[in-house]
């Protein structure tokens, strides 16, 4: 037992330090041992535990006003306008997607040419990536196929991957799921779908901007 | 409540397959995703890699991690719901904006922190320190029953005259014994990280706080059971 700390006026900070926990486990019983042996600091040490963040009663009592929804709203969207890159300004991008039209329109001409030389071919038809899943790596990856339920056909499902297919609305319901950087991903071809709309992208500046797209309605 | 997930993985290629078929203008792509930890939320290092490549949904996972803490404390400095918040946004679009001076010797919540705490304090000047109630003036009927063994909820005049109370007697606390006592209890900030905040010693955080609960005391002791 160590009698022979230094009286508490001259080492109030370790009162603090005891209670809040903080300190480590030799100098606590060191102090617990003083406090023995000093009754008359117990308390002191009351009134430094009464005001520690322990305190749950206190602390939810004067816990300030909450914002609403929209004041934080307001917030983000600050951060997001001072913090974020900015989208291309909407001229650039009106002039962007006019040369898109101009140079699909050009190809739709040419493909009307060659169709009309040319006997028709039989209505395109789509046909789905291929996933395959290995589950017999040594050891197994977590996998998420992702895809809307109307673009899968399940085929045959071995027992071993039914964990790993997910169909539908991803299953973070309403977070945003970021699936790749754009260093991950290389785009090699895109095309009209089946109606003959060109892919919307959207243009934008950063590095790792969204990819996915949607079908725009101008063909 | 739970945090979000944010999962991230590689996608190896999508598009148009060169060896495939060309029957068909168009293939639509499945992508497969690897989670490389599943049900674990991401740190904060990776949300700011993240948010540096140009990601938004990172940013408002980051936002949404220490909005509370961050109000929290600039609440304490400055005593009034708006100025609070703009003392938020301001801590965190110079924390953002400052990123290259972020030293990772310390977390991103304590580097926050560490913001706030000033742009709340330069705000508190600049605007002074509203004073919106006297500690006299506060209704201290039924206080002290609040604060023993056995916790009711109180009314929420009640709570908002306690909470002005104490706003009012951190107000009269040294600005260094201000910000210990904030960091810690309101920031939830540990000797440690205080003292990288304030750049003191932890014996001097300590000392700071120790003192600051005794004022803390004899400034509301006769009013409330603490």
């Amino acid at each position: 037992m160590n009698h022979e700390l230094p009286p508490i006026s001259d080492w109030p900070g370790v009162l603090a330090g005891f209670a809040d926990g903080e300190l480590d486990s030799d100098t606590r019983r060191q102090l617990a041992d003083w406090l023995i042996a000093h009754p008359e600091a117990l308390a002191e040490m009351q009134d430094q535990e009464s005001l520690s963040r322990g305190n749950d009663a206190l602390w939810q009592a004067v816990a300030p006003p909450l914002p609403t929804a929209g004041q934080w709203s307001g917030v983000f969207n600050a951060i997001v306008d001072e913090t974020m890159p900015r989208p291309m300004p909407a001229r650039q991008r009106k002039n962007s997607g006019r040369l898109v039209a101009m140079l699909a329109s050009a190809t739709m001409m040419l493909a009307g040419l060659v169709a009309w030389k040319l006997p028709p071919t039989p209505v395109p038809t789509i046909v789905p990536v291929e996933v395959v899943v290995n589950t017999l790596t040594p050891e197994p990856l977590d996998v998420f196929p992702v895809a809307t339920d109307d673009d899968v056909e399940l085929i045959q499902l071995p027992e071993a991957a039914a964990r790993l297919v997910v169909v539908g609305r991803h299953p973070m319901a309403d977070v945003p799921l970021l699936l790749a950087l754009a260093t991950d991903v290389q785009l090699l071809n895109y095309g009209p779908d089946e109606s003959g709309n060109l892919p919307d992208i959207e243009d934008t500046k950063g590095p790792d901007v969204s990819m996915l797209w949607a079908p725009s309605n101008k063909p | 409540m739970s945090q979000p997930v944010l999962y991230e993985g590689k996608i190896p290629r999508i598009g148009m397959d060169p060896g495939a078929s060309n029957e068909g203008s168009v293939r639509r792509v499945m992508v497969v995703v690897t989670a490389l930890t599943p049900n674990q939320p991401a740190s904060d290092e990776q949300l700011i890699a993240r948010f540096r490549a140009g990601d938004r949904t990172s940013l408002e996972l980051l936002f949404h991690r220490y909005r509370d803490t961050a109000y929290r404390v600039a609440y304490r400095f400055l005593s009034n719901e708006s100025d609070a918040l703009d003392a938020v946004q301001e801590g965190f679009i110079k924390a953002l904006n400052h990123l290259d001076g972020f030293e990772h010797r310390s977390s991103f919540k304590t580097w926050l922190l560490r913001i706030v705490s000033n742009a709340s304090l330069d705000l508190g000047r600049s605007r002074g320190r509203r004073e919106t109630v006297s500690i006299e003036s506060v209704d201290w009927q039924n206080q002290d029953a609040a604060l023993t063994d056995g916790y009711d909820p109180i009314l929420d005049v009640e709570r908002t005259d306690l909470r002005q109370a104490l706003d009012k007697a951190l107000g009269e606390l040294s600005d260094g014994q201000r910000r210990a006592f904030v960091l810690h209890v309101d920031g939830g900030l540990s000797y440690r990280e205080v003292a990288d905040v304030m750049k003191i010693s932890i014996g001097t955080v300590m000392s700071r706080l120790f003192y600051a609960r005794q004022k803390l005391k004899g400034l509301l002791a006769n009013r409330i059971h603490i």
